[in-house]
């Protein structure tokens, strides 16, 4: 079951990175806000998760790829929201987003080999924090354009969602690891669904993103 | 696993559920508000709408109540002026018997006559209380009644107009007037007709007015070099109507069809 759960996330990983390609070579990469990196660093977080145990040498450390990618994470999702906010907003997204890398490079330690569990959650908290801010942006100052075709609003939904699960899975990890791994377990499969339900959405907004490109095309 | 832990869990799945809840929330909340924006953005869309025709308005009357003056202004001055020569020309006349300056006194006469008779067409289409389809017919029956009322070839008038209060504007009725003038004026000096029949049809948005003699006729071929042919063409491309002249069993018709906005 477990097992199934994975490979389904994998897939849909697949699935959106695919998608993404495919708009970046007919519309290009700026017109996604530039997707197609963000898919590309998951990709790679997970390939280099399970590198250890494709090449069977458990002593492989690639927790420091998992660093660097939930940094990464922080520091695209302020490019894809800042361009569209107010003036206000932007600042407040910035102060947000110079916190959480200044508290992310100091918990990192980045010589360990060890997943500090305040990262995932600095990681959950800053997507909740964007995600809202992009709500009461959209409610109070974009009203011309559908909440539904808007690719923002999808991306937003799944980072909400998202990071909200991710606190409760993130933070506890270590300590139901060594006291229920049943629990653990059932966390982590949680986890996976919630996985490919974000990149579920975030092709819904590829997908928009290319329909509102074709309707600018037209109407230009 | 201890009851807290588990008790914390089970308040993650209530905040998961009010999550969906607050995004179904934020989705039902902006459709409103978007709704409300629209209905706002067409009533501003409106209220700038009606302003710009007001301002229309307002220049139109400002333009309107100049054609008046300048109207008023000809009427009283360059009428009475044109009066006061016709009377010192008949005064001299009276007064001085030589024939060759009769002679000079009857085409000064004459002048002040067509001067007179032009100054009353600027006066007419100046006139805004004139700006009607049902005035033209009526300034048209005048004129030719008054013009063919010394000679042999007797008018005759027909209309059926959807909506005789049609405004046109003083550049259209002018226009239209004297490409009427013109024809009539053809008929009078080279058909030899015994009567014309003038007919203005208007149908929906477009009026077609019909000038038929019984004289000798003539065909647009034969005669497309005159200046009054070529001022008609000229006038009906100005307010983008177009003119036919057909040659009959007995005589001739001239067909003027406007376009009205």
């Amino acid at each position: 079951m477990s097992e199934l759960l994975y490979w389904t996330y994998i897939a849909s990983l697949f699935t959106c990175t695919v998608c993404s390609v495919v708009f970046t070579i007919k519309n290009g990469a700026k017109q996604q806000q530039f997707l197609i990196v963000y898919l590309a660093l998951s990709i790679s977080a997970d390939f280099f998760l399970q590198l250890k145990y494709i090449l069977g040498k458990q002593e492989v450390t690639n927790v420091i790829w998992y660093k660097i990618y939930i940094i990464s994470c922080v520091n695209y999702f302020t490019y894809f929201y800042y361009s569209i906010l107010t003036k206000r907003l932007k600042v407040a997204l910035l102060s947000v987003a110079i916190v959480a890398n200044s508290y992310l490079f100091y918990v990192a330690d980045f010589g360990s080999n060890h997943f500090n569990a305040q990262q995932g959650v600095t990681l959950a908290i800053f997507y909740v924090i964007v995600a809202l801010t992009w709500f009461y942006h959209k409610l109070q100052y974009d009203l011309e354009q559908r909440i539904l075709k808007d690719p923002r609003f999808w991306v937003s939904s799944g980072l909400l969602i998202w990071g909200a699960c991710f606190i409760f899975r993130t933070y506890p990890s270590y300590y139901f690891y060594a006291n229920d791994v049943s629990f653990h377990n059932f966390l982590k499969n949680m986890m996976h669904v919630v996985n490919t339900m974000l990149y579920g959405v975030i092709t819904i907004a590829l997908w928009q993103f290319n329909t509102n490109q074709n309707l600018n095309n037209k109407s230009s | 696993m201890p009851v807290e832990i588990k008790t914390t869990y089970l308040i993650a799945i209530a905040i998961m559920l009010l999550l969906v809840g607050f995004i179904i929330f934020v989705v039902l909340l902006h459709n409103k508000k978007q709704l409300l924006f629209l209905k706002e953005k067409q009533l501003k869309e409106a209220a700038f709408k009606n302003a710009i025709l007001e301002e229309k308005l307002l220049q139109q009357k400002i333009i309107e109540a100049e054609r008046m003056r300048i109207s008023a202004d000809m009427h009283d001055e360059l009428g009475a002026g044109i009066s006061a020569i016709k009377l010192q020309a008949e005064f001299i006349k009276q007064n001085f018997r030589d024939e060759q300056l009769n002679l000079e006194l009857n085409d000064l006469l004459h002048i002040t006559k067509d001067m007179n008779s032009a100054m009353r067409e600027m006066l007419w289409s100046l006139n805004t209380e004139n700006d009607t389809l049902e005035n033209l017919f009526l300034y048209t029956v005048n004129y030719t009644e008054s013009f063919l009322k010394n000679s042999s070839i007797k008018a005759s008038f027909h209309k059926t107009l959807d909506n005789p209060e049609t405004k046109i504007s003083a550049t259209g009725r002018r226009n239209i007037f004297l490409c009427i003038k013109e024809g009539i004026n053809n008929v009078y000096k080279h058909s030899g007709a015994k009567n014309i029949e003038i007919s203005f049809l208007m149908k929906g948005n477009l009026l077609t007015i019909q000038l038929a003699d019984d004289g000798i006729g003539f065909g647009k071929e034969t005669v497309t070099s005159g200046n009054g042919l070529r001022s008609m063409e000229f006038r009906m491309q100005t307010i983008n109507g177009k003119y036919t002249i057909d040659r009959l069993s007995q005589g001739v018709r001239i067909l003027f069809t406007i376009p009205l906005s």
